[in-house]
């Protein structure tokens, strides 16, 4: 007997119409760029597809510009690419903090924009290998029955962890989507569903273009991000607040529930309002390493921080 | 399977694999490239780090398929046969390789970062380098390395020397590790480094149940698998073992029943470790349900009808060892005291984090067993071998490779190693193994997580009165060195300070939970946290100064613990006044803002065991040299070097005492077969015994030297001096290079060789439990630390560290820094972050990203001093520094946030959460 459940495919297209070619001969594939999350989900035995189409080497996906009103960043920018970029330094710090705030500075050499945006939740119940989730019964998350953070409810509330997304969203960025030689815009928020399984509005065979920062002028952000070493750690919360010349005011949260929470709101709202929507909209529960009462008390004094920081 | 061209070090190479191979296993497996280690497989330690087109990546979550037509440069590649790099050459010289397995990755991350940046700043190269965890050094001579070369102008050259350099040659003075450069080239070849030919791979089933009656075990599918070469269960290795012999209680595999999640079933060796994985899966296990225990309290109570985790616990509950020793009256000296406290503590579990995976290769062949495996005590895993596979030891060779870190986690008999032996045995082949970080976690043996119950009291003169503790330490589900450890939570409180009332009781339970064993400061470092927190209870009861109040409670030089503990140098009074000083303790100490706080804690640690784990009457250490016509002496010790330096501490005492250059030394240790038994590397005995063993080695073989050449020239051999490489008379009527001098020396009697050994002197009491914790000598030391408390978050930053410990003497400086900075560099990870979670059994963290070892941005500055008390008995005056240093960084800690906070941390990790918590309590 000959056991081939190991053999993977793996392409490196270097075209948009390449990729569409290799998805309409292949069915179980995934789309993979700098790989530092599947790679690890994959030995884990959480990540499993048959082939793999990489979509680092397209340089459609790579391009970083001004194009009209927006400063575009193609889907497979690496981090480093990010942090390094002059322009989004001095126009988008919060893009550049939350960048780095990401993983290490070896991750960031592989990793992509368009991963971090797209990065699958997480709870320390699911992170495991496959002897570990045998041993504590499969979570809902993979394909068992009951939530083992929650001890027995029935629907996941994974968290939410991309560190780049309440950056983006705060400063109202839209991304641009690919399926089939169509494009869509639409704002970054929608792309999430806020469920712990099917955490984002995306088919399989999408590709996530581009993100596009409008450019705005005489804007203040602020960045904030818990976790308890300053290196390595996913998020246990990132805040990220930008109030627009206009006053109005975006917040954009990570690490509390299972999508991004987003409030919108003008100068003049009282920190409490503000606050009660957010914990309203809020899942805190214990699938961190943080516990549920730290990082609820911590949502309140990272968002009084921010929105000081902005001057609401 | 796929073509894969690579570009790799400037040249061009074709290799057929999977298409999904990471880059790492390409290196390694198919170019042998295995100075890119693979130390966590999911991106998170750095060990793998190469660089592609300049930048520095992690390959071992990198697919070799993506860096085609990219320049990929591996540590071999950054410097050629004769000449390291720059940033290589500072490595080697600032002491920033202990081990040596972040080495080639930390090298390579810094080269990227002074391509980019030539200049950076300290901040600036502990952001560069926060992807690569060090485990041994603490990061400050790494940072030192890359600092130095950042900067044209010479960089001052920090390292200590010894005060008493003026009198030695070669002892004293700062020396990189003999094998520095091969480890910085990557040429250092660590177990998983070293491919045997046509070795199978083996791999493991692990229990998925904490406690569960083995019902079944079907094979079947598993052995159809093409390629699959043996399975082993548990029936097939029935005979127990255990590190310490008076506690055998383990087997290679469950047999009749799993103990905890993550306990070997079964083991496959196949053609590859694919082949074997995939086997693996398709073993089927019965289980039926036992009542399980996780909680150390559940394990201590009567168990009623439920089935206990072992059959040998003496009374109908899991207590697998209770300690307990008293001397004076506790009870009326608590009564007595003026000042008094009863705390209780508790303390999570601690894995020791090396760097390095278990990994081993056993092979079969005319001369019998052969193992080569990543472990600290050779010895042991020798007569483990030749008990559980009932075969005289020498049938039997176990070889040390070079060793990524060890800290107490590679001291036991292991049972991959005693599995893949077996294989190798019952197939005549060679097998090879290598765990993954998550099975290094779950094999543990790190520090047990303990509650403790301690009372102390002082007396209105400021005098300590009593000590009366009870302990608990949750063991898991062996034994280990739990005895041992039992025994160290209580024993080792009786220094530095004279205490007359002394008591604990110890009581260590078996959970279904991966074992625990000895870790760096074996036993005493949670009781010393305990102790020094409860001194500063006490001196804030008495509104007395705290490092007054240690000052006037000190043991003093040549005196007898209230155990009878023999204290013959004793550096405590130098090492708390230093620190005081340097820290401006007087200036600072109650007068910081709220939220920035100090304090200052002291400890003490044993230069080794007095007694031998197995009794017997062999000596703790031999060491042979011999040498011969090309003049080189070389240096045979069983002591295993595990990035600590051992090897260079015995050329540089062989050097001393011959006068002798480092070209004409040559060390071979860590070979059962080669090299004579010595007891191993733990217990921080290495320094002392081996080291004593070495000199006396030294001194034989100067003395035949002198005799032969006395006798050939007429001259006194008191007259004969041995130094700088030659033989001389004090009148200079004899003066004879080194090469000469064993030339005459050897005539007609061919090579010599000598040996030296170390024995114990008879140490302490006549009472049961008087030998726990007996020593030839005892570091002391004392650490103060500076915080500040973010009191919105609970956040502690750690300003600065000022830590001085009393080493004796030190040999060689730059590595008694190195382990003084580890040492503190680890203390903080169990003070601040570092925690083993558990969810019913199973353990949450057994990874790099959420078992939370401090990175390089996560360390303060740290200031080391050595004091030197000159021990009467440690060679040239050495005692240990591998330990000891660490058990006061902790308590320092929690002592300056209740400075900062006014609230007593009790619980460890003192995580953000535990400090905001304690701020919001009355």
């Amino acid at each position: 007997m000959r056991d081939i459940s190991n053999s993977v495919s793996y392409y490196l297209p270097e075209s948009i119409q390449e990729v569409i070619g290799l998805t309409k001969h292949n069915e179980d594939y995934s789309f993979i760029a700098g790989g530092t999350d599947i790679m690890v989900n994959k030995q884990q035995g959480n990540f499993k597809s048959n082939c793999l189409i990489d979509l680092s080497n397209i340089p459609e996906l790579l391009e970083m510009e001004v194009e009209g009103d927006y400063y575009k960043i193609g889907g497979a920018t690496k981090l480093s690419g990010i942090v390094d970029d002059e322009y989004i330094g001095n126009s988008f710090p919060i893009v550049k903090e939350a960048a780095k705030s990401i993983a290490s500075p070896l991750i960031r050499n592989q990793a992509s924009i368009g991963g971090n945006l797209l990065v699958e939740n997480r709870c320390i119940f699911y992170n495991q290998s496959e002897l570990w989730r045998e041993a504590a019964g499969y979570c809902l998350k993979c394909g068992g029955e009951t939530c083992l953070a929650t001890g027995g409810g029935k629907t996941c509330l994974s968290k939410f962890v991309s560190d780049l997304a309440p950056a983006l969203i705060s400063l109202n960025a839209s991304i641009v989507l690919i399926n089939n030689d169509c494009e869509r815009t639409f704002p970054l928020e929608e792309l999430y569903t806020n469920e712990g399984i099917n955490s984002k509005n995306i088919d399989k065979d999408t590709i996530l273009k581009c993100i596009l920062l409008p450019l705005r002028k005489n804007t203040k952000s602020s960045f904030k991000k818990l976790r308890q070493r300053k290196t390595l750690e996913f998020t246990s919360l990132t805040i990220a607040a930008t109030r627009f010349d206009n006053n109005d005011i975006i917040i954009a949260i990570s690490g509390a529930a299972p999508g991004p929470i987003v409030l919108k709101t003008k100068k003049g709202e009282s920190f409490e309002n503000i606050y009660s929507e957010i914990n309203k909209k809020s899942i805190i529960i214990n699938n961190d390493f943080f516990d549920r009462k730290y990082r609820k008390q911590m949502l309140k004094t990272y968002l009084a921080d921010c929105l000081k920081e902005i001057e609401i | 399977m796929t073509e894969i061209n690579l570009n790799v070090n400037g040249k061009n190479h074709i290799l057929f694999a999977n298409e999904d191979i990471t880059l790492a296993k390409a290196l390694r497996e198919h170019l042998h490239l295995t100075g890119t280690k693979i130390g966590c497989q999911q991106g998170s330690c750095g060990a793998c780090t190469v660089l592609l087109d300049n930048k520095a990546v992690l390959s071992c979550i990198l697919p070799a398929i993506k860096c085609q037509g990219k320049k990929i440069v591996t540590i071999e590649g950054l410097s050629n046969k004769n000449e390291i790099s720059r940033i290589q050459k500072k490595f080697v010289e600032k002491g920033a390789i202990q081990c040596g397995f972040c080495t080639p990755g930390m090298v390579l991350a810094s080269h990227a970062l002074l391509k980019s940046n030539p200049n950076p700043d300290k901040e600036e190269i502990k952001e560069a380098l926060s992807g690569n965890l060090c485990r041994c050094t603490g990061y400050k001579k790494i940072i030192d390395a890359v600092s130095s070369c950042a900067n044209d102008s010479e960089h001052k050259d920090n390292v200590l020397i010894s005060k008493e350099k003026g009198r030695y040659k070669t002892v004293g003075k700062p020396a990189p590790y003999i094998e520095a450069i091969k480890k910085v080239q990557g040429r250092a070849e660590y177990a998983d480094d070293i491919f045997t030919g046509n070795a199978l791979h083996c791999r493991f089933l692990r229990s998925t149940r904490a406690h569960a009656v083995i019902e079944s075990i079907d094979v079947a599918q598993a052995m159809k698998i093409d390629g699959v070469r043996k399975i082993v269960t548990g029936k097939e290795i029935r005979n127990k073992f255990g590190v310490l012999p008076i506690s055998e209680d383990e087997t290679a595999l469950a047999i009749e029943k799993t103990r905890y999640i993550g306990e070997i079933v079964a083991a496959v060796a196949a053609d590859t470790a694919e082949i074997a994985q995939q086997a693996i899966k398709k073993i089927k296990v019965g289980y039926k349900a036992l009542d399980e225990y996780f909680d150390p309290k559940d394990s201590i109570a009567d168990l009623g009808d439920k089935q206990k985790i072992h059959e040998h616990c003496k009374f109908n509950n899991n207590i697998h060892k209770k300690s307990e020793l008293r001397f004076g009256d506790q009870a009326s000296a608590y009564d007595e005291a003026y000042y008094k406290c009863e705390n209780d503590f508790d303390f999570q579990g601690i894995n020791h984090g090396f760097t390095e995976p278990h990994a081993a290769t056993a092979y079969w062949d005319e001369n019998g067993l052969t193992i080569i495996s990543a472990t600290q005590v050779p010895h042991y895993l020798h007569k483990s071998l030749a008990k559980v596979l009932e075969l005289p030891l020498n049938r039997i060779r176990v070889v040390k490779p070079y060793l990524g870190g060890g800290f107490g986690g590679k001291s036991d008999p292991f049972a991959h190693e005693i599995i893949i032996a077996y294989i190798a045995k019952e197939l005549g082949t060679a097998v090879r193994t290598v765990l993954t970080r998550e099975e290094v976690f779950l094999t543990n043996h790190g520090r047990h997580p303990t509650n403790i119950n301690f009372k102390l009291g002082m007396g209105k003169d400021l005098k300590l009165k009593l000590i009366d503790t009870d302990i608990i330490i949750d063991g898991g589900s062996y034994g280990s060195f739990g005895v041992v450890t039992s025994y160290y939570n209580g024993v080792l409180l009786q220094g530095p300070y004279k205490i007359d009332n002394f008591g604990f009781r110890t009581r260590r339970v078996y959970t279904n939970k991966p074992q625990c064993g000895a870790m760096r400061g074996h036993g005493a470092v949670n009781p010393r946290y305990a102790m020094e927190t409860s001194i500063d209870i006490l001196a804030h009861q008495a509104k007395a100064d705290p490092c007054e109040i240690r000052l006037n409670n000190y043991l003093e030089e040549n005196t007898l613990t209230v155990g009878e503990y023999r204290i013959t140098s004793n550096g405590s009074v130098e090492a708390l006044r230093t620190v005081m000083k340097q820290s401006g303790w007087k200036n600072k100490y109650g007068k910081l803002a709220y939220g920035h706080g100090i304090g200052v804690a002291s400890g003490f640690f044993i230069s080794g065991s007095a007694l031998p784990i197995h009794w017997n009457e062999y000596p703790q250490s031999v060491v042979h040299l011999k040498v011969d016509l090309d003049g080189r002496v070389v240096v045979s010790s069983g002591a295993s070097d595990i990035g600590q330096g051992s090897d260079t501490m015995l050329a540089i005492i062989v050097a001393e005492v011959l006068g002798l250059s480092s070209q004409n030394i040559f060390v071979q240790s860590a070979d059962t077969l080669l090299t004579p038994i010595d007891l191993g590397s733990y217990s921080s005995r290495v320094t002392f015994m081996a080291g004593n063993a070495a000199k006396t080695a030294a001194e034989n073989l100067k003395m035949q030297i002198a005799d032969s050449i006395s006798n050939n020239f007429g001259v006194d051999a008191a007259e004969l001096n041995f130094e700088y490489d030659k033989v001389f008379s004090n009148d200079k009527s004899v003066d004879l290079s080194w090469a000469e001098a064993i030339e005459v020396a050897t005539r007609k009697v061919g090579a010599l060789t000598v040996k030296g050994q170390y024995n114990s002197p008879k140490l302490g009491g006549d009472f049961k439990g008087a030998g726990a914790g007996l020593s030839p000598s005892y570091s002391f030391g004392s650490v103060i630390a500076e915080v500040k408390v973010d009191i919105r978050t609970g956040f502690v930053e750690i300003i600065d560290i000022w830590g001085a410990h009393d080493c004796g003497l030190a040999l060689n400086p730059l590595a008694v820094e190195g382990q003084l900075e580890g040492s503190w560099h680890m203390g903080l990870g169990q003070t601040l972050s570092e925690e083993m979670r558990y969810h019913k059994g199973l353990l949450l963290n057994s990874n790099f990203i959420d078992y939370k070892i401090p990175s390089s941005l996560d360390t303060p500055d740290i200031e080391s001093n050595i004091i030197e008390s000159c021990d009467p008995e440690g060679p040239f005056g050495a005692k240990e520094c591998g330990e000891g240093a660490l058990h006061p960084v902790i308590p320092a800690v929690g002592n300056a946030i209740f400075d900062a906070i006014g609230k007593r941390m009790f619980s460890l990790p003192i995580s953000p959460d535990k400090v905001l918590k304690a701020m919001h309590e009355d």
